[in-house]
């Protein structure tokens, strides 16, 4: 004779079609049982347990679309992230070096004053365009804007 | 050539750079990475988003695949963490609470919960306040159940897939039934 513990194997998968008739006459005396395999229909109804259903035709191309286009979009940003790599130490030497070089130059110029050199340097004073002084001056003495070329 | 000759013969192909190879492993193992994820998303779209991710994340970690363990394995325990990403992704964005459904829906799915015959559009409605109440089981603790009862994996299958052990997968199912039982208070049996 089949025990209860051996029929809630069966019970729990939720279908009644896979129920004999010794099954359906012991859930009608068997409360314990009746609430397992009405847990087992919820859960078998509420997952699609009888819909054999597949994706959409074309599901593989769509996949391989997929994984083109996330390679597509990777490949700039491990390019990009290669060349900061290379660059990065090269720029960090080429900052200190410029910090250094235009400290030398202050101090080999005597001056010391970086407003004068900024004005009588030809170069420098071309970088500071067309107020350079403005860029030293309090923002009292700051000449009003002169509007658009 | 057997199944599991087939599958590791096809990743190495894929490994050493066969487009076709991998296109030829999506396409038998599709339908079955599918219906898994149809258990838990009732919407199609959401099921083959599920089914895609599971594909994308087979290809980056093919290398790592070792032919000494059933492919259908380690697919598995790719299309379970999927699963169980979605699940909880959707768990912190509830789309239609189940208290908007009305108590007739709670009727019709009793009625399909004692086999009887349901009308087209009340099934669907019965199954979606069936779906609903199933999204409140933890989503650890639905996958499990849905992997043992459903799929008719073993524990040792189950825990493997869900990167536990045996024994946390037994409390873990019967826990489970316990909350599956705890929900049915929703669905009042119709007196005979």
């Amino acid at each position: 004779m089949t025990t209860c513990r051996e029929r809630r194997a069966t019970l729990r998968r939720g279908m009644m079609s896979a129920l004999d008739d010794e099954t359906r006459r012991h859930l009608q005396s068997c409360k314990a049982c009746a609430e397992v395999r009405r847990a087992g229909a919820l859960l078998a109804y509420g997952s699609g347990a009888d819909e054999e259903t597949g994706p959409r035709p074309g599901f593989a191309g769509r996949v391989r679309a997929a994984l083109e286009a996330r390679a597509g979009s990777a490949a700039p940003a491990a390019w990009t992230d290669a060349v900061a790599r290379l660059l990065a130490p090269s720029l960090a030497v080429a900052s200190v070096m410029a910090i250094l070089a235009g400290g030398f130059y202050v101090g080999l110029g005597g001056s010391g004053d970086l407003s004068q050199v900024v004005e009588s340097d030809p170069i420098l004073g071309s970088v500071v365009a067309v107020h350079g002084g403005a860029l030293f001056a309090s923002p009292d003495e700051r000449p009003a804007f002169e509007g658009r070329p | 050539m057997a199944d599991d000759a087939i599958d590791a013969a096809l990743v190495a192909r894929a490994v050493a750079g066969d487009a076709a190879a991998f296109n030829r492993l999506v396409e038998r193992w599709q339908d079955r990475v599918f219906r898994l994820a149809r258990r838990f998303f009732r919407r199609g779209e959401d099921a083959e988003e599920v089914a895609q991710e599971v594909f994308m994340k087979l290809y980056a970690t093919l290398p790592r695949y070792r032919a000494d363990a059933p492919f259908e394995h380690y697919l598995l325990r790719i299309a379970t963490n999927a699963c169980h990403d979605k699940l909880r992704w959707r768990r912190s964005r509830p789309e239609t609470p189940a208290g908007d459904r009305t108590g007739e829906t709670a009727a019709w799915l009793d009625r399909a919960l004692r086999g009887r015959a349901v009308e087209a559009a009340q099934a669907e409605e019965a199954r979606g306040l069936a779906a609903d109440l199933l999204d409140r089981l933890p989503p650890r603790d639905r996958i499990v159940l849905v992997l043992l009862d459903l799929e008719g994996r073993s524990s040792a299958e189950v825990a493997e897939a869900t990167g536990s052990t045996r024994a946390a997968v037994k409390i873990r199912a019967m826990r489970a039934r316990r909350a599956l039982r705890r929900l049915l208070t929703e669905v009042p049996e119709e007196k005979p």
